[in-house]
């Protein structure tokens, strides 16, 4: 009886805060569809399905080249990041070597410097090489981080070191190691990390910005930029624009989040 | 959850850095001797390898931070453009808000990748003269046999240097008072008579919350384009020098003149009598509060009636700015931006730039223009185009807009402060505004602090720029 009380109320809190959580979301959905008339009177559901202000949007900026575009950047910058920084945190966390501390501080120090101390440097290095405009010049900066290397590094160290012991005495070399036991033991990790790093690569804006001048080579966070006005906006098309956007992250956080279950549990069976 | 969220996107953002350091690492290993300069003329062959591919056409670039439906109206100026004639095409690069663009155009001018027109908000007019990089457009006016006096004197006024007209004003807007009729009908005030002075603002405001009318009478945001406008409204400058126009300013005048501290405490004593709402400084916001009705009266830019008449489900009335006092040669200071020429060293280039800029300001593109976008058009006769006289024959509001600006005297008041730390002093003047709402200064101190910080700022940036 006790437990169910428990249980129903733990329900009651979770939707709670699901409500809460959801509410901008459906706000921001009910705004696209309503007339400008509508939207300062301060109601919250829309009287009518309409997709004016999707056409509007779509009409001000071309959201599916966009979308294109940054899924093209964000997968590579994510997938980039992973590989580079579960190798560097293998090496970090299961090899010996010389320096290796040392080396592994020297890199998280790299963390503390401000990016936009260094975007513009960045931005002429990227001129020198004749990559502005390009694809190259969008990923090749974030293509490896010191987040990804230290968030790798926690996940090996969980791994009991008994482990690497016994595939070391059956002769385990370290890449097959690496990648057929303890990649697969660090999966949910590597889901959390993945779903990290996809987003924040799909909310680059200066970057992008900076790198590309042509409108088919940029990205939907500058096209969501290109709905608002210098004095007023309107707000609905942006609400459309941040509405059509969305669903990729949605998109990115499911399938991460399916990784990361069966990740969890895969563990939880083999004990 | 938020401060979770907002503590790991600062760890991200430095994880980014990181990568970002290793990548400049490798690029100027392998590149270390190519300069700024190599790359500014590979650029230069690239683009003219674009001009021969384009049929013999001049092909140049036109940076804008235009959003929107401002957006959709300088691309449809540029189309026009384009059709009008078969010798240039101008190519429009949207590159983010004001702010984006600086920041864009400033690393443009250190790698050689400048547009040859670049579109740049008003308080950057000093950034842009110091910088050396941008061609005076009033050079291009005796070759090409412009007349000058086709666009306003009070317009050009604002972006003239050493008396020398330096880019094209593009999009011109001032502040004005808006209202809300209803609301004054209801009040038992005559909704054709706008407050002119803030002693009136009060008294209206006054009367508008006592008869529940509305629940706020007045609201402005905490915005130091405000600021800048009462200081010239008062026919006082802003800055030493004649506002920094006949030479560069070396101190604020506003704590001298007095008007500063008028302007304090004017605001003030509105805000102490809680007829009048602080909605922050975020002007957005403020619109907000109109639109939906809560406040009866607000300042804002002319370009947001087009917006506004869309957003209220009331009749909305327009007056003249407010002013704290009246004075003969005081009036609005235009805000905005205007058209740069970049220097790219390439002749065929600069005068392709400027007969874009050229065809910009003529009577049917500026009539289009503020149709379409709710500023100003610069060139009076397209105010005598049929179009533009059925547009305000329809939309009488806007009339309001104009006359003031026609009301305006041309001096170094109006013409408004020349400075290189225009974005810093009104951040400074925002931080002093709200100390004052909120009691921690009264106005005088408030003025100190704001003259102090302001003036350090411009020892600065003149010991930088020397």
């Amino acid at each position: 009886m006790n437990n169910k009380i428990v249980k129903y109320s733990l329900y009651v809190l979770n939707v709670f805060f699901a409500i809460v959580i959801i509410a901008p979301i459906i706000y921001c959905f009910n705004v696209s569809m309503m007339t400008m008339k509508e939207v300062f009177a301060g109601g919250f559901w829309s009287r009518q399905i309409m997709l004016d202000n999707y056409k509007k949007a779509l009409q001000l900026a071309p959201f599916f080249t966009f979308i294109k575009n940054s899924l093209i950047v964000s997968c590579t910058v994510t997938f980039g990041q992973i590989v580079t920084g579960a190798l560097a945190a293998y090496a970090f966390s299961m090899m010996k070597f010389r320096g290796r501390n040392a080396l592994f501080v020297l890199m998280l120090a790299t963390m503390m410097i401000p990016s936009q101390a260094i975007i513009i440097a960045n931005y002429l290095i990227i001129c020198d090489l004749g990559l502005k405009n390009t694809y190259t010049a969008l990923i090749l900066p974030n293509a490896a981080s010191a987040f990804a290397v230290f968030n790798m590094r926690q996940a090996f160290l969980q791994l009991p070191i008994e482990i690497k012991e016994a595939a070391d005495i059956d002769g385990c070399g370290n890449f097959r190691f690496f990648y057929s036991i303890a990649l697969p033991l660090v999966k949910p990790a590597m889901g959390a990390l993945g779903i990290y790093i996809f987003l924040q690569s799909w909310n680059h804006y200066l970057w992008p910005l900076l790198v590309t001048d042509s409108v088919n080579m940029r990205t939907v966070q500058i096209g969501l930029g290109m709905l608002q006005g210098a004095e007023s906006t309107d707000f609905r098309p942006v609400m459309a624009g941040s509405m059509i956007i969305l669903i990729p992250s949605i998109l990115a956080f499911i399938l991460g989040q399916k990784q990361l279950i069966s990740g969890l549990t895969s563990g939880s069976v083999k004990g | 959850m938020k401060k979770g969220k907002k503590l790991l996107s600062v760890i991200m953002t430095a994880a980014m850095t990181v990568s970002l350091t290793a990548c400049s690492g490798g690029g100027s290993a392998t590149n270390a001797s190519a300069s700024a300069t190599t790359a500014a003329a590979t650029t230069a062959a690239a683009a003219d390898t674009k001009t021969a591919a384009a049929g013999g056409k001049t092909v140049i670039t036109f940076w804008h931070a235009m959003g929107g439906v401002n957006g959709e109206a300088t691309e449809a100026l540029v189309k026009a453009f384009n059709e009008s004639q078969n010798e240039i095409e101008v190519k429009s690069e949207y590159q983010g808000n004001y702010d984006d663009l600086i920041t864009k155009l400033k690393a443009a001018m250190q790698s050689g990748n400048m547009p040859d027109v670049c579109q740049m908000y008003d308080i950057g007019t000093k950034f842009m003269t110091d910088s050396g990089y941008a061609l005076p457009v009033e050079d291009m006016f005796k070759t090409t046999n412009f007349d000058p006096s086709t666009v306003m004197n009070i317009i050009t006024s604002y972006y003239t240097v050493d008396g020398k007209q330096m880019s094209m004003p593009f999009n011109v807007s001032t502040p004005m008072l808006y209202y809300n009729k209803d609301v004054f009908k209801a009040a038992g005030l005559d909704p054709n008579t706008p407050p002119k002075t803030f002693d009136e603002v009060l008294e209206f405001s006054k009367k508008i919350v006592e008869s529940k009318a509305a629940p706020v009478g007045y609201a402005q945001a905490i915005y130091g384009w405000f600021f800048e406008q009462q200081i010239a409204g008062q026919g006082k400058f802003y800055a030493n020098n004649e506002n920094g126009r006949k030479a560069p300013a070396t101190e604020v005048d506003f704590v001298n003149n007095g008007a500063g501290l008028k302007i304090f405490e004017t605001w003030k004593k509105l805000m102490d009598s809680g007829y009048a709402a602080n909605y922050g400084s975020t002007t957005a916001d403020t619109q907000t509060a109109f639109f939906a009705g809560q406040t009866a009266m607000i300042i804002e830019s002319t370009a947001i009636l087009k917006n506004a008449t869309a957003s209220s489900n009331f009749e909305i009335g327009t007056g003249f700015l407010p002013k704290i006092e009246e004075n003969a040669d005081g009036g609005v200071i235009i805000g905005g931006a205007s058209l740069w020429m970049m220097d790219n060293k390439d002749d065929a280039r600069k005068n392709a730039a400027w007969k874009f800029i050229e065809y910009s300001t003529t009577p049917d593109a500026q009539a289009n223009w503020s149709m379409a976008t709710g500023y100003f058009a610069i060139n009076p006769a397209a105010y005598e185009t049929a179009a533009m006289k059925d547009f305000i024959a329809k939309n009488p509001n806007f009339v309001t807009a104009i006359n003031q600006l026609k009301s305006s005297p041309v001096n170094g008041y109006t013409a408004g402060v020349l400075s290189g730390v225009a974005t810093e002093s009104r951040k400074i003047f925002n931080e002093a505004m709200e100390k004052t709402y909120d009691g921690t200064y009264t106005p005088q101190e408030a003025v100190d602090y704001l003259a102090e910080k302001v003036n350090a700022a411009i020892t600065n940036y003149n010991s930088s720029t020397k």
